[in-house]
């Protein structure tokens, strides 16, 4: 399999740029643009969901063996709903503040497209580290994705950084609107592409004299 | 047959482990969790009460819930205040049953423990209990008491009114004479940058320090606001010490009669407001006094 | 298809509209744009002498915004630049018509960049469009500056001084407008703000009301909109519909009880008379055919008058115009035109 050959570093990079899960499978778009109205929001997000993927994967991973195919959609619910709810106690119990401004989304994660999609394509083929690897890698592809955006909307829609006063001033209220997050990622989306296709005509150069 | 069994077994191991994972993680969260809401919500009536981190919460400020139920019998239309009695801590729940012209009805006891009274349907249920027979009892607001060194300090009221799309839910803290010492907007769904602007400081704290005289008959205007007094409006700007407390006393003093400015873009959400607060305050005076004229005529020992 | 026709021909700048029979073939995109623009400056330069001289100054931010927002956007993407052909100019001159007066001068910017690139370049260029651009650059200034475009309204200037509110402080001297004072307040209030119901007509008619830069004066607007229709550029059945259903729905539903609305204060209040001849009649976001015009036009009217009485804004004529953009390629669909399309569906 393709899959098998790429390196663990590759493995790594993938969900962080090739695969993004949101500026390049434009998936689980409900949260990107719901909950990014500050950067604090993003980052908790991308956090929580970095610990439920790299939980399940590494789960998944370890119990591929003894999963029936016919009813891994229903255990990779399971497993989700657990560390969903684990996340969701710890985070309404520990971190108040922060249950306040995502307590929906965080039980939202269950039916994230990306997570189950990483279970079903990867941590099901794969051996334990790889997954672990993968996991991270597209954890943090959302993380990051959260935090521009997050951040974008933050800085342009109230004037601040992470609640501390950086303009001074508010430069546009939209971005404090739920429509901005589609409008940041349209324009990540099509810096994503602007720089593939420098790299490709680099690499397509490259070659020729080779 | 035996692919079956496997997979029935399968996802029943799977189920049992993944509810012994939920179960113990919420054994050891619950308290915290409790505890937090419980915090947030004394937090936001605190806050409203003017304690924070400047003015530190007295020790022995005790807050008592009262409840209004409208309880209809026949055809006969009653009011019922479920009112804390006893000394200091307050032992038990008493329902005071007032008529609509405000006079006096009935007294019951009330079989609940005062831990479950903020549980609204063993409430409901204990009431209907004491009433007994055929009534329908239908639970209206509530509002607390606040006691410091066993004199009122003040009263909250939860409250809403309609806004410029839905509901605005606030909290005002009156004083014992009825002047507003706070308002806190709970929650509101008005436009951002116009409207949602009713949660800001300068806003919501121009009602801090009216009389009930002025409440009354306060209007709104569409005026901006002066620069000293903005200045003074926007308590979490202040630098430490940034007033004295005989400066606190004579800017309140100077602004005391002024009518509230709008939002400018949103007069009708700051309207909107303004005249919720009104009538809360209107109808809950002339509650309250009601229901102490019966605990004094009537004598009854409430903890209030 | 005869839209998509016309809108490969709109990008070479110099070929015919081949839309609707009405249009001589000699007639090019270009000259039809500079008329729109010709037409469209009357009511400019009486806003100089209602609300004073710094409404020729947003009018010109907007103008210079739209036109360099277009040129650079096309110079990046490698396109062919087409700025001469004037609709960016027109975006420029309506964005700017339908923003209130006190607004600070540099508000159309941002507006401009939404309405020229994102609203019409993104979208391919001049022709695939789905939506007005200037309404999306509003409607996007709308959400991002909120207090400047509900309440930078000025009275009207009536001693000929334009220069009085250049340096002004806006907040003191902002003036309801008149859909805002009928919607919260009453005819009555309406009729005492300005004297008598005959003051109201003829101030309404010749502009002198509070309002948006470019839509208070209803006898410009109407000319300019007399010569694009005698010149045929548009037909009437637009802007009849859209005028005319507001009307008859205001009527029937704009007053305490059915039929007492006032129509006529609800035709010159606001920005119907503009959006009617110079916004709906966009070629390119409205439809072909006759009988989906006064479809498209009654739409229109209907979901403004819905907007104005129940909605939460005083004024809907910009929603309600961009709410039926869309709706513009199904309406093209139902009514093809049958003697063109029987040859070209095959």
């Amino acid at each position: 399999m393709a899959i098998q050959q790429k390196t663990n570093k590759e493995i790594f990079l993938n969900g962080i740029f090739n695969e993004n899960p949101i500026f390049r499978l434009a998936l689980s778009m409900c949260p990107a643009v719901a909950i990014t109205t500050n950067l604090l929001n993003g980052i908790l997000m991308g956090v929580s969901v970095i610990f439920v993927q790299i939980c399940a994967n590494s789960t998944i991973a370890l119990l591929k063996d003894y999963i029936h195919p016919r009813v891994r959609l229903p255990i990779y619910s399971l497993t989700l709903a657990t560390y969903v709810t684990v996340i969701d106690l710890i985070l309404s119990a520990y971190f108040p503040v922060a249950y306040g401004a995502l307590g929906l989304f965080i039980k939202l994660i269950v039916v994230f497209t990306f997570i189950t999609m990483r279970l079903d394509v990867f941590a099901r083929k794969n051996t334990v580290f790889p997954t672990f690897l993968d996991a991270m890698g597209m954890g943090l592809g959302f993380l990051w994705g959260m935090m521009v955006i997050g951040g974008v909307r933050e800085l342009l829609g109230s004037g601040t950084l992470l609640g501390y006063d950086i303009l001074g001033f508010k430069p546009m209220l939209f971005f404090v609107l739920p429509a901005s997050g589609f409008f940041i990622i349209g324009f990540m989306m099509a810096i994503f592409n602007y720089t593939e296709r420098i790299y490709k005509e680099k690499q397509s150069k490259r070659r020729i004299p080779a | 047959m035996k692919e079956m069994i496997k997979i029935v077994l399968g996802l029943c191991v799977t189920c049992i482990t993944a509810a012994c994972i939920m179960g113990v993680t919420f054994i050891f969260t619950s308290d915290p969790k409790k505890k937090n809401e419980h915090i947030n919500f004394e937090k936001n009536m605190f806050n409203v009460l003017g304690y924070n981190e400047n003015r530190s919460i007295p020790a022995d400020l005790k807050l008592y819930s009262i409840f209004r139920y409208i309880i209809i019998q026949g055809d006969n239309q009653y009011l019922g205040y479920a009112v804390p009695v006893g000394e200091k801590d307050s032992s038990g729940y008493d329902l005071l049953q007032v008529d609509t012209n405000g006079n006096f009805v009935d007294h019951k006891h009330l079989d609940i423990k005062p831990e479950k009274v903020m549980e609204e349907g063993d409430r409901t249920s204990a009431i209907k209990a004491a009433v007994g027979g055929a009534a329908t009892v239908t639970y209206a607001d509530m509002f607390f008491v606040a006691k410091v060194e066993n004199k009122r300090s003040a009263f909250l009221l939860p409250a809403e009114t309609i806004g410029f799309k839905t509901t605005i839910g606030f909290m005002l803290a009156l004083d014992p004479l009825y002047n507003v010492i706070g308002v806190e907007i709970l929650e509101h769904e008005e436009d951002p940058g116009l409207g949602a602007e009713i949660e800001q400081e300068y806003f919501k704290n121009q009602f801090q320090g009216k009389s009930f005289e002025k409440v009354k008959s306060i209007v709104v205007i569409k005026q901006p606001i002066p620069d000293d007094y903005l200045k003074f409006l926007e308590k979490k700007k202040w630098r430490q010490g940034e007033y004295s407390e005989q400066e606190i006393k004579a800017m309140q003093q100077k602004y005391q009669d002024s009518d509230i400015n709008a939002i400018t873009g949103a007069t009708i959400s700051s309207v909107a407001l303004t005249n919720g607060i009104k009538v809360a305050v209107k109808k809950f005076v002339y509650r309250v006094k009601v229901l102490d004229t019966i605990i004094m005529n009537k004598q009854i020992a409430v903890a209030f | 298809m005869m839209n998509a026709q016309s809108e490969k021909n709109s990008i070479s700048n110099c070929l015919h509209v081949s839309s609707a029979p009405h249009i001589q073939s000699e007639v090019t995109i270009s000259k039809i744009m500079w008329t729109v623009v010709v037409s469209l400056l009357p009511p400019l330069i009486i806003s100089i002498f209602i609300f004073g001289f710094q409404t020729l100054i947003i009018t010109l931010v907007s103008v210079v915004s739209c036109v360099v927002t277009e040129a650079v956007s096309q110079k990046m993407l490698n396109r062919p630049v087409t700025i001469k052909d004037g609709s960016a100019v027109i975006t420029g001159l309506l964005l700017a018509y339908i923003i209130p007066p006190g607004v600070p001068w540099w508000l159309p910017i941002p507006g401009a960049f939404m309405a020229i690139y994102v609203t019409k370049i993104l979208m391919g260029g001049l022709g695939y469009n789905i939506f007005n651009p200037a309404l999306i650059g509003r409607a996007f200034l709308m959400a991002t500056y909120p207090v400047a475009l509900t309440s930078a309204w000025l009275a009207p200037i009536r001693n000929g001084s334009i220069f009085t509110y250049m340096n002004a402080n806006v907040d003191a001297i902002s003036s309801a407008t008149p859909l805002y004072v009928l919607k919260h307040y009453g005819m009555a209030a309406l009729i005492e703000k300005f004297g008598s119901m005959s003051v109201i007509y003829t101030d309404f008619f010749f502009g002198f009301r509070p309002g948006c830069i470019g839509e208070t004066s209803a006898f410009l607007i109407l000319l300019g909109g007399l010569v694009l229709l005698y010149k045929k550029y548009i037909s009437w059945h637009i802007p009849v519909s859209v005028m005319g259903s507001t009307a008859l729905l205001t009527w029937i539903f704009g007053g305490e009880s059915f039929f007492t609305g006032n129509p006529l204060v609800a035709i010159l209040s606001g920005g119907v008379m503009l959006g009617a001849f110079f916004m709906a009649t966009d070629y390119v976001t409205s439809p072909n055919q006759k009988i989906a015009q006064l479809i498209f036009g009654i739409g229109i009217g209907a979901l403004t008058v819905l907007i104005r009485l129940k909605g939460g804004y005083p004024e809907g004529i910009c929603y309600a115009i961009l709410l039926m953009n869309p709706v513009v390629p199904a309406l093209d669909q139902w009514f093809k035109a049958k003697r063109f399309s029987e040859g070209a569906t095959q």
